[in-house]
């Protein structure tokens, strides 16, 4: 593995007032280029984490590391959030647009990773004449256009249909992939609740505990990375899936 | 469907009806209640009323302008840091407990009679909804897309013009709606005291016991502002046609 873009020591975070302490003391090293999902039940802190990572929260102690401090972020939330004034094209391009970046070019840009993920015929409609897998869509490819070095997914399927959800992750491994073999390495932080889609994502994930969270399980994902929709068909799938499952419920969170 | 928008019609013909034949009957002495005829006469032959909707129908506008920019910029200026809402919102509350009516006279001696005392008693009445609809619309701004533009670094001018006054667009509409209705209110008081205007008709024909003429006024008037209201309307119509039903005004 490469050397860490990512370099998490110490984080803890509590929140002021009746919520308490979110997150025991959380050391991780993260390699460029890799997949890491944070798997762990609701409210169990994954959310927290990833806020601190892109810099929207401030850590109660603890020191986030990023390498040469210049590394370009994208956050993608569980809603598309998009702009409703705005159609796909405008808002895929919004953050070039926030960059200063020309009118002209930046619409390149964003028409050219709405076309990557199969928007190429919907660029002049409106969020309103979306379906949700086609707003998750243009979410992130608002998130790509930037082509960022670290892209943070805050369950970002959990609100879509699962026919809809597994043709999403086939497609952002596809795109991981592809950014990764073209020498432009994109390390994912995907946060999510479900035990399929992280191993059916992920090269590693770390099982969280519920409130506050520490580390149940570091675990590297043992299936080869070549990945299709016949690999949740798979019994090293399974094994994987079970694998967790069964330290969920050793913890005593299942 | 298309048809039920003329139903509002069928209760109106029949007041008026009913009405007119009180009237005729003499159940009720024309003196308190003139007859729709009678008022539909003035309506057609008296020329001085409609020069009055129209003097009146300008300064509701230009106060109505007013109160549109002058409500969006304090609206905004609020919204800029809870200090500056906390300091100044009880002030802006003023423009709507302030008793127009007590302290028209003063506008009078303020800003003179006529246009200017209008303008500005059309602003103090209808300027309130301006100002709490938009802070409000900027509050409701979404956290999550508020999150967005801080990642990207966007800039405080950026975030508001990309970001949270398209946000409050549907809820600024509201205000405005609200403030169109309250500006011709505003502008018939002002013309009360400062002379003019439909307002002026009122006050002029109360004082001839010409009730026939004051409803005539009072009937322009209440069109003037049901003209604003569906302007307005359409306005919004236009300007959210792209935003989800939900979040249409």
């Amino acid at each position: 593995m490469s050397e860490a873009v990512l370099k998490l020591s110490g984080i803890q975070h509590s929140f002021p007032g009746g919520a308490g302490q979110v997150l025991s003391p959380l050391d991780l090293d993260i390699p460029t280029g890799q997949f890491l999902t944070f798997l762990g039940p609701s409210g169990s802190g994954k959310s927290t984490i990833l806020r601190i990572v892109a810099g929207l929260l401030k850590a109660t102690s603890g020191q986030v590391q990023e390498k040469g401090n210049l590394c370009k972020k994208a956050f993608v939330f569980q809603d598309a959030e998009l702009l409703p004034w705005r159609n796909v094209l405008d808002n895929a391009a919004l953050p070039l647009e926030i960059q200063g970046v020309d009118l002209d070019d930046r619409r390149k840009a964003a028409q050219t990773v709405l076309q990557d993920l199969g928007l190429g015929d919907s660029l002049s409609l409106y969020p309103s004449q979306l379906s949700g897998g086609m707003k998750m869509r243009v979410s992130l490819a608002r998130a790509l256009v930037t082509q960022p070095d670290l892209l943070l997914m805050d369950e970002p399927f959990a609100a879509l249909d699962e026919v809809i959800r597994f043709r999403l992750a086939e497609h952002l491994r596809e795109i991981w992939l592809k950014c990764n073999r073209s020498g432009k390495p994109l390390t994912v932080l995907f946060v999510t609740h479900s035990m399929t889609e992280a191993v059916f994502l992920s090269q590693r994930i770390l099982v969280l505990s519920s409130k506050p969270a520490r580390v149940l399980l570091d675990h590297t994902v043992g299936i080869s990375e070549s990945r299709d929709q016949a690999t949740r068909a798979d019994p090293a799938f399974a094994r994987e899936v079970h694998q967790i499952y069964s330290v969920f419920q050793k913890a005593g969170e299942a | 469907m298309k048809n039920l928008r003329f139903l509002p019609l069928i209760p109106l013909i029949l007041g008026l009806a009913l009405l007119q034949f009180l009237v005729n009957r003499q159940a009720i002495p024309s003196y308190l209640f003139p007859a729709p005829y009678q008022v539909w006469e003035v309506l057609m032959t008296d020329g001085q009323i409609w020069a009055a909707l129209r003097d009146t129908s300008l300064n509701a506008c230009l106060g109505f302008l007013l109160t549109l920019v002058a409500g969006a910029c304090l609206g905004t200026g609020l919204a800029s840091s809870r200090w500056i809402e906390k300091m100044f919102y009880p002030y802006a509350v003023f423009f709507q407990t302030v008793p127009i009516i007590a302290i028209a006279p003063l506008l009078v001696i303020w800003f003179g009679y006529g246009q200017p005392t209008v303008i500005a008693s059309t602003f103090i009445v209808s300027v309130f909804p301006m100002i709490a609809a938009t802070l409000d619309g900027i509050r409701s701004t979404d956290q999550n897309l508020l999150d967005l533009f801080r990642l990207y670094r966007a800039t405080r001018l950026q975030r508001l013009l990309k970001l949270q006054l398209p946000f409050a667009l549907p809820s600024i509409l509201t205000g405005a709606r609200i403030a169109s209705g309250l500006a011709v209110i505003g502008a018939i008081v002002g013309e009360f005291v400062g002379g003019g205007g439909l307002g002026g008709i009122v006050d002029e024909s109360l004082a001839q016991q010409r009730v026939d003429r004051v409803f005539a006024a009072v009937t322009l008037a209440a069109g003037l502002g049901w003209v604003f209201f569906a302007v307005l309307n359409g306005l919004s119509r236009v300007l959210l046609r792209n935003w989800h039903a939900s979040q249409r005004g």
